[in-house]
């Protein structure tokens, strides 16, 4: 049963259909970008080990950070994610008259983030290990590890997508209630992604110039970094793991563990409950007849409702058709 | 229905929203071999009573029996023993027809070889195309969505067909197929509980009709015994909604 729950969720996000022959070239433009950017990555750690390696335990505070910047964006990813397919009014409608238990629905879908979780360190974190360990001139018995990372921090991101789903969801109901709410959100996250975007462009740029990067990496600030990466969980232990601490897999795995059973507990909480409250029309209050005057302004009106209110409005004007 | 087992029993069902109550005290009971249509005016509650049988909304309370087990103490078997289409079709758009199809038999645990035989006989009598079956659903028209989820309710052959406004957007060949179809299912013993609009499709079919009002089954007419009454339907809402 929990096979073809997975195939459903599979076929639900068209992962398939991406390798058709009608979709092959948006596919390969796709992968050719992402192997782009995951050659970018690489070739900013590299660097960054290399021009910094005169500093002690500079390398391992760098790779602590790019892992704990991967994780990061990992939940961030997969916790939208989670949120669209647990919170889905269409999968909760057809599920509901289906001889299926909802555990099993919540538990495929918890698999198929997991599995596209793994495959996205594999991608992304699993070539900076590598490098690292390369780079550092570790034991090669470490390439184990390094091949065991994605399986371990996938459960730790899942886990911690799984519990941020429902504040997530809450946020979006919000949103779509509250129109300045979307204009102030998105308005922050463009100016986030913006800042990020130049601050990475710039240490991009100073290493393929002239490689000095001691004016934006002082020693204030790699002390700091040293000590961010003592609290960066499960980064630190992986790191330590790396430096020949063994054992520091088993806290990975158990803190990974704990993440991924807590997160499930509460998606499979939080999505009984979805199943039975969200389809019960509570039966607004009667909407108060607001005439307006002319077809202009009926015309404008109706723009902002539906900007507001659906997403893919907002872009249309700048669409061909 | 004298020597006839009771398939759907339903009792004193009491259904609120919020502080409105839609359902009174629903008492229901459908049996082997009968088709039962469920009609009255719209927002009457005849879909809510649906909701509450094929488990997809909660009710305050009473007694929802499928062949003698409460879906509340049996959901899982009790969901497999009927098929169901909703008013509106609701599909898994991304899907092409044949994965939804698919999925439904997996769910269903109908065997290959069953299941291969039963989308053909299906996609013939409802027709639907092997090239419609291809396309992504979300281009499907109304009427494409409604035939997909006729073949996907009786993929698994169930014992009781619950239909929630099936004729909307089936054009008349369809229409005429649904008809002969319903018939040939409640023929072979099996039981129909339908909820429609469409009066003289309703007149034509059913063996009884139940109608609400105020929450409750108001009145019940017996079309076997009053055949006059098949091509009287609309006269008898009328009269009892004063119209």
């Amino acid at each position: 049963m929990i096979k073809s729950l997975i195939l459903k969720e599979i076929n639900i996000t068209s992962i398939g259909s991406k390798f058709k022959k009608d979709n092959l070239v948006n596919t390969l433009l796709g992968l050719a970008l992402y192997a782009g950017f995951i050659a970018v990555e690489v070739f900013l750690f590299n660097m960054l080990i290399t021009k910094l390696d005169a500093y002690d335990g500079v390398s391992e505070a760098i790779l602590t950070i790019f892992l704990a910047i991967i994780t990061a964006i990992a939940i961030v990813v997969f916790a939208l994610q989670a949120r669209k397919s647990v919170f889905s009014q269409e999968d909760a409608l057809i599920m509901l008259t289906k001889p299926i238990k909802p555990l099993f629905n919540i538990i495929s879908k918890v698999v198929f983030v997991y599995a596209k979780n793994v495959l996205l360190n594999f991608c992304v974190a699993f070539p900076i290990l590598i490098s690292f360990i390369v780079r550092t001139g570790r034991p090669t018995w470490l390439v184990v590890f390094a091949l065991l990372y994605p399986f371990l921090a996938s459960m730790f991101e899942t886990g911690f997508a799984c519990l941020l789903a429902f504040p997530l969801q809450k946020a979006y109901e919000l949103a779509k209630r509250f129109g300045i709410l979307q204009i102030v959100g998105s308005l922050a996250i463009i100016a986030g992604f913006c800042y990020l975007y130049s601050y990475v462009l710039n240490v991009f740029i100073v290493l393929v110039k002239d490689g000095n990067v001691s004016t934006m990496f002082t020693t204030e600030a790699l002390e700091t970094m040293r000590t961010i990466g003592k609290f960066l969980v499960p980064a630190r232990f992986v790191v330590a793991t790396l430096q020949g601490q063994p054992l520091h897999v088993l806290t990975v795995f158990a803190i990974s563990a704990a993440v991924l059973v807590a997160g499930t507990s509460v998606g499979a909480v939080c999505y009984l409950r979805f199943i039975r409250t969200e389809r019960e029309s509570k039966g607004g209050k009667s909407a108060k007849f607001k005439p307006v005057r002319g077809v202009t302004a009926a015309l404008v009106q109706k723009e902002f409702k539906l900007i507001f209110s659906t997403n893919t409005i907002l872009y249309s004007p700048f669409s061909r058709r | 229905m004298g020597e006839s087992r009771a398939v759907l029993e339903i009792k004193n069902l009491v259904k609120s929203y919020g502080d409105k109550e839609v359902l009174k005290g629903i008492n229901l009971v459908a049996y082997e071999g009968q088709i039962v249509g469920l009609i009255g005016k719209n927002g009457i509650g005849k879909s809510t009573t649906i909701d509450c049988v094929t488990g997809s909304k909660n009710y305050n309370s009473g007694e929802i029996l499928i062949n003698g087990k409460r879906i509340e103490e049996n959901p899982i078997e009790t969901k497999m023993t009927f098929g169901y289409i909703s008013s509106e079709p609701c599909l898994y758009e991304t899907m092409t027809g044949f994965e939804y199809l698919s999925f439904i038999g997996s769910v269903y645990k109908v065997e290959k070889t069953a299941f291969r035989r039963e989308v053909d006989e299906l996609c013939k009598t409802f027709d639907l195309t092997e090239r419609d079956l291809s396309a992504k659903i979300k281009g499907y028209s109304h009427g494409m969505k409604q035939k997909l989820s006729l073949i996907a309710s009786l993929l698994h052959s169930p014992s009781l067909w619950i239909l929630d406004e099936p004729t909307v957007g089936l054009d008349v060949m369809v229409f005429h197929n649904l008809i002969k179809r319903m018939q040939e299912f409640a023929s072979e013993g099996k039981t129909i509980l339908i909820t429609s609009h469409n009066l003289d499709f309703i007149g034509k079919v059913c063996n009884r009709v139940d109608i609400i009002k105020d929450g409750v089954i108001f009145k019940s007419i017996d079309l076997d015994e009053e055949e006059a009454m098949r091509t009287k339907l609309d006269d008898v809402l009328t009269e009892i909604y004063g119209g």
